[in-house]
């Protein structure tokens, strides 16, 4: 008798707390148990592999540096730049890989801000138009040993700019001061030979390819597979979790990232300065290899990727994410380099334009994910609308 | 046996006790309400609100970049952003406010940090001591702190140690500074969930005005009313230690102005006095230094800087920590939650139900932590209620856990044990708790 009631009771408050949560908002789906394995799996291998070729390319560029410093020439100096670029193009699609506290970015090792913070302050690191004797190659005194120890705990002390570590450290050490107009900034191979301070502009260069190459290897050895790591951790995460933080990833490099602090900030003030990649003037290849990353995670490359997810609930959707990657990545495509005369207005009112439309796709595309990850109650950080 | 309609009553009881909400004082997981981001790492404290619109990500953007900017001293080649000092505390806004978050007093090496000014009242220095100067111009001095230990003893015999700061100046370089010089030590806060803040109605405010303590809990709050620079009018001061700043643009002038030395087109001197010839005579990098254009996104951006969401704890844990911060009357001055008015000029700000656990008004703190320097209607005693919101990621975000006005609390329940003045109860009950009681409490707070 008692247990009739007791049941009558359970189900009648089952009721109506179902009633309840649904009248408080629309029931969310479930993600598919096999399809958001599947999709977690396929991402962890995509991110190992990115990873893995990322550090290929900076362990050539260390490798590089190495040979160059011992006898630095117009040539060498050349493939190192080269190298760089090459790196880069392998480093950028690993950026969607941010933004949810994984191992390039959690909040105790994450190497993030010694790899790629950005803009750097010229006069912190080195030399600079009219002051000869600015930043830390010159200043011997205050810092007798150019070491990665060194270069590390001088990186953003004392304010964000304050850049001495990462690809765009090595990428002033490589290029110099770009003025608006020149492919590029024009460093002579002589501040490597006979410049004041060469030996520790050399032991810059080498230090800060293998600080990067360091930074990596940690972060790839906690993808990698077969290993007792985050990446164990993460494939074996609740679905919400783990495809939340991939979305995450996707949505906040998109919005905040490439239409914000990219591409938003040079436009408006007009600042090359505020190029991401304002020595070699490489920024848009940097941010179609970006948007190439979403894309590939958004569509999966190596098997099934976030769209399968998407697709099971709302196939339309699904294909307007598809479409929007797709108009944002030709958005990038038909903006002229090199990239500082269109923030300066030196490439006239279509440039511009092509800038302001691109950085709108890029934020209808964080829309649109956000509106995806609604499907499944995930909470991005742009509103879906 | 029951009737059917009495299951459903059953049922309902406990639905409602389950699916409630709780108390007004409850901690919910979206802060900053609808602007909330999901964020706990290093990047916490750096993202728009969730909401934002277009423009406001477009101003967010570019602020952003006037935040993190080292400004070089004039001339300069790229002539946006020269104009530095000639005297000043930081290069950049993200000097101090590393992160957007808050400040460490030390570097690590001991010494004090950028991070930390202090206020004065001077003839020939001003308002602010900077300690750094342009080239050819004398930084007016330099600052060295040491700690005083205190020892003391919770109820149930456990020891604790603070620390008590100790200020030297040295190198004096515009005339001797009297011994006794009144120095009132202000840390960089976390600039998270401003725009919420400020957002918060007038009335809202005065609600928790109890300025004669007529409900004999002991406490007051009093609004510091303060002339404000963008009304021309006064007005309750919200922001800073002492809430001497009325809207975040006046804020943002002010910091550009004393710590910075940018001028703009609210504060158009440069920031010297007339005993400091070199500072006076010095280049500048035009007038105002900062465009009226960049002024707004900088104010833009520090309204727009999201809330994040809050830690996760266990049911029991959360429910527990929260019941200790009412017992114990925190929640007098920390007030847990608002609903934000309908007129800021930013709409992604109106009528948010946010959890920011502050009044913004002046509380008697005790003579422990005065530093005796009035600030418009605050007293040398009085501080405001720095809201609590985000404060479980400072360590995070900015690798430290040092609180209160000078930092000299390194860590949540140091912070409480400094609690006085009409604190002091509260402090009181704090220690007589148990410690596993106040090891709850602390994860409460951290969580929020």
């Amino acid at each position: 008798m008692m247990k009739t009631a007791v049941s009558v009771v359970v189900v009648g408050f089952a009721f109506c707390l179902g009633l309840q949560v649904q009248a408080a908002k629309e029931a969310a789906a479930v993600i598919s148990e096999k399809t958001g394995r599947e999709v977690v799996s396929t991402y962890s291998k995509l991110v190992e592999a990115r990873y893995k070729e990322a550090l290929k390319e900076v362990e050539s560029l260390h490798q590089m540096a190495k040979d160059f410093t011992k006898s630095p020439t117009e040539e060498g100096l050349q493939k190192l730049k080269d190298q760089w670029k090459k790196s880069r193009l392998a480093y950028s699609p690993t950026e969607a890989f941010r933004f949810y506290g994984g191992p390039i970015d959690d909040a105790d090792h994450g190497p993030e801000g010694l790899m790629n913070a950005w803009p750097v302050d010229e006069a912190y690191v080195d030399s600079v138009q009219g002051k000869v004797d600015a930043g830390i190659i010159n200043n011997p005194k205050k810092f007798p040993k150019i070491s990665k120890k060194l270069l590390t705990d001088l990186n953003e002390k004392d304010g964000e700019r304050n850049i001495s570590t990462g690809y765009h450290a090595i990428e002033f050490l490589l290029w110099g001061q770009d003025s608006v107009g020149q492919l590029g900034g024009q460093r002579p191979v002589t501040d490597y030979t006979t410049a004041p301070h060469a030996d520790r502009r050399k032991a810059a260069l080498t230090a800060l390819t293998d600080l990067l190459c360091d930074h990596l290897r940690a972060v790839h050895k906690e993808w990698d597979g077969g290993k007792k790591n985050y990446r164990t951790q993460f494939e074996k995460m609740a679905l919400k979790d783990s495809i939340q933080k991939i979305m995450l990833g996707l949505s906040t490099l998109s919005a905040d990232e490439m239409a914000g602090e990219r591409m938003t900030v040079s436009l408006e003030l007009k600042d090359p300065e505020n190029e991401q990649d304002c020595f070699s003037d490489f920024t848009l290849e940097d941010l179609k290899a970006n948007q190439r990353g979403i894309i590939e995670i958004y569509e999966g490359s190596l098997g099934p990727g976030i769209k399968a997810l998407v697709s099971e609930k709302d196939a339309k959707l699904a294909s307007s994410l598809s479409d929007a990657l797709k108009a944002s990545m030709i958005g990038l495509e038909k903006i002229p380099a090199p990239y500082d005369e269109v923030v300066t207005g030196k490439k006239g009112a279509s440039a511009t334009q092509q800038m302001k439309t691109t950085i709108a796709l890029l934020q209808k595309q964080a829309q649109l994910l956000s509106q995806a990850a609604k499907i499944y109650d995930l909470e991005l950080n742009v509103q879906a609308e | 046996m029951f009737k059917r309609n009495e299951f459903v009553l059953i049922a309902l009881v406990l639905m409602s006790f389950i699916i409630s909400p709780g108390p007004s004082y409850a901690s919910p997981l979206l802060p900053g309400g609808q602007t909330t981001v999901q964020n706990s790492n290093e990047n916490a404290f750096s993202l728009p609100l969730k909401n934002a619109v277009t423009e406001t990500r477009r101003r967010f953007a570019i602020g952003n970049a006037l935040f993190n900017q080292n400004w070089v001293e004039a001339p300069a080649s790229v002539d946006l952003f020269d104009g530095l000092g000639p005297l000043f505390n930081a290069q950049s806004c993200s000097g101090c406010h590393f992160k957007d978050g808050r400040a460490n007093p030390l570097d690590k090496d001991g010494n004090l940090a950028r991070g930390l000014l202090f206020r004065i009242q001077h003839e020939k220095y001003g308002d602010q001591l900077q300690p750094l100067a342009i080239l050819g111009v004398e930084p007016e001095v330099q600052i060295h702190v040491k700690y005083l230990k205190i020892k003391g003893k919770f109820k149930d015999g456990e020891k604790y140690e603070l620390q008590n700061p100790q200020y030297t100046l040295k190198k004096a370089q515009y005339g001797p500074l009297p011994k006794d010089l009144v120095m009132s030590p202000r840390i960089a806060p976390a600039v998270i969930g401003l725009g919420l803040l400020e957002a918060i109605s007038e009335e809202d405010l005065k609600k928790n005005e109890d300025p004669e303590d007529k409900n004999g809990d002991g406490i007051s709050g009093r609004a510091n009313l303060v002339l404000d620079l963008v009304l021309g009018e006064k007005r309750r001061g919200r922001f800073g230690w002492k809430a001497n700043q009325v809207n975040l643009k006046s804020q943002d002038a002010g910091a550009l102005s004393g710590d910075m030395g940018i001028s703009s087109s609210l504060l158009p001197e440069q920031n010297c006095t007339s005993s400091q010839s070199a500072c006076l005579k010095a280049v500048t990098g035009g007038s105002p230094e900062i465009s009226d254009d960049n002024l707004e996104s900088l104010n833009v951006y520090t309204q727009a800087i999201a809330v994040p969401a809050a830690r996760v704890l266990p049911e029991e844990i959360r429910k527990s920590g929260e019941k200790l911060f009412q017992e114990l009357q925190c929640a007098a001055c920390h007030v847990p939650t608002y609903q934000t008015g309908n007129t800021h000029a930013l709409k992604e700000l109106r009528n948010q139900l946010i959890y920011p656990y502050t009044d913004l008004l002046l509380h008697d703190m005790g003579e422990g932590l005065a530093d005796h320097r009035p600030d418009f209607e605050a007293t040398g005693s009085e501080w405001r209620t720095p809201p609590l919101w985000g404060l479980g990621l400072t360590m995070t975000v900015n690798r430290h856990t040092r609180f209160l006005h000078d930092g000299r609390a390194r860590n949540v329940q140091e912070a409480i044990l400094w609690h006085g003045g009409e604190a002091l109860n509260s402090q009181k009950k704090f220690k007589a708790l148990s410690k596993d009681q106040r090891k709850i409490l602390i994860q409460f707070v951290e969580s929020l």
